[in-house]
């Protein structure tokens, strides 16, 4: 019973704190899921492209960005890519700082966006494969002898049969996104996991971990069952969707 | 590191799958209540919490002091996950056992025990062999995660070495493409087992 005081405790006195962390990380997953979206739908065409030189790229893309973690991802793009820009510039700080790259390489949360968008993309990417490949070939004969034309069939046709095949893995995504924007806090960023970290360094008290694991669990929850009635809302035409 | 982890998180899960199936309600609840919630919590604050919660919670259960290795508190958290996502996993394979062979084995004077281990474990051990493959690789993956708690692993070691030779770029970019290697080579072992464990079944 004491335990469960501490943990009122917890969020008594740090709601704050917490509240602004969950923002942040909230942030970050609409961002990144919305732009490794629009990202991922050039890529998953290229991947199923019949063109070689179209293919390639985007299934090496795909394969570095599935294959490596998320957390080598973030430290590649955070420490990497400012290093690499010096470089760039011939180690000039000073012209750097007048650069147009400047206000992205100054700011955490703009890195680590960029590293969740990419892999983000990888991920969605894939996802939406699998529902380009589900699209019957049947039908794009069809579109294609009613004299419709490659980008028209794509955006009429393909398109929308295939996102919503892929739906439920791309809110999956969303989802695993949410958990993973635990990993912004090693780069120093104060989402829910961060400040989590702050509050624990200050009171050495695991609670404070517990109490953010609460959050956590409500907000997945809370998605879970938003997508899913979602997804109930976007099949009822089907038959057999209930 | 990832192969305690997987073995046994493979244990955990299947016994969390049967928790799952049981009859008794108590048991099912308490083993979707498991997976849930190991499935909706970030990996790294799992990670953390065992390493840091866990000799806590021991200490005041024995009144003795505890100490966890990051090595041994890592194992534990990633079994954990594993076991949660593989139970739901293992639990898809049980349901796609046909029921007549089961009733075929019981008819066969078969008990309980012996048709689990001879019936369904082998069947299942195919049919769920894809998805624990998956399972493997974000598994993989999540080791790089226990760098955090100061495990020598992979990623720790690129951080050593950039703070060295503040070279990020090279260094974690090594690290990454290891990663991939290691993907690489392990989804090609992957699908030569499941060839293995389809051997003897037509096409």
């Amino acid at each position: 019973m004491a335990f469960f005081s501490t943990l009122a405790g917890m969020y008594g006195e740090h709601w704050r704190e917490l509240l602004s962390g969950l923002w942040l990380a909230l942030a970050l997953v609409a961002a990144s899921c919305g732009l490794g979206f629009l990202a991922a739908l050039p890529i998953s065409l290229g991947c199923s492209s019949e063109s070689k030189w179209l293919r390639w790229p985007a299934q090496a893309f795909s394969v570095v960005f599935r294959g490596s973690p998320l957390y080598v991802q973030v430290f590649l793009v955070y420490f990497g890519l400012p290093a690499a820009m010096l470089e760039l510039y011939g180690g000039n700080v000073g012209a750097l700082r007048q650069s147009m790259w400047w206000p992205l390489l100054s700011s955490p949360f703009l890195l680590v966006l960029v590293a969740f968008t990419l892999n983000n993309a990888a991920y969605m990417a894939e996802d939406l494969r699998g529902g380009l490949q589900s699209v019957p070939r049947g039908l794009q004969e069809a579109a294609l002898a009613q004299g419709m034309g490659y980008w028209l069939i794509q955006r009429r046709i393909v398109l929308p049969l295939a996102f919503r095949q892929a739906l439920p893995a791309l809110f999956n995504e969303v989802i695993f996104t949410f958990k993973a924007t635990a990993i912004a806090s090693t780069v120093t960023l104060l989402d829910l996991m961060g400040v989590g970290n702050r509050i624990f360094s200050r009171t050495y008290d695991v609670t404070a971990y517990i109490a953010i694991a609460v959050i956590y669990l409500i907000v997945v929850a809370i998605m879970a069952r938003l997508f899913g009635q979602l997804e109930r809302h976007l099949s009822r035409h089907l038959p057999g969707a209930s | 590191m990832a192969d305690c982890a997987a073995l046994l998180g493979s244990a955990l899960g299947f016994a969390t799958m049967l928790a799952k199936i049981s009859d008794s309600r108590l048991l099912r609840a308490a083993g979707f209540g498991f997976a849930n919630l190991f499935r909706a919590l970030p990996e790294l604050l799992v990670i953390l919490i065992v390493y840091f919660g866990l000799p806590q919670m021991l200490m005041a259960l024995s009144g003795q002091r505890v100490e966890i290795g990051p090595f041994v508190a890592g194992v534990i958290a990633l079994s954990l996950i594993f076991s949660a996502y593989s139970s739901e996993v293992f639990r898809g394979a049980w349901r796609g056992i046909p029921k007549g062979q089961v009733e075929a084995a019981m008819a066969s004077g078969m008990g309980p025990w012996l048709i689990l281990r001879r019936i369904r474990f082998p069947q299942i051990v195919r049919l769920s062999l894809p998805s624990l493959g998956n399972l493997w690789l974000v598994l993989l993956k999540d080791t790089s995660l226990v760098a955090v708690i100061g495990l020598q692993e992979l990623m720790r070691k690129a951080q050593m070495a950039t703070s060295v030779t503040k070279d990020p770029f090279t260094f974690y970019g090594t690290a990454a493409l290891l990663y991939v290697v290691i993907s690489i080579v392990s989804s090609a072992g992957l699908q030569a087992m499941e060839r293995r464990s389809r051997r003897g079944l037509a096409a």
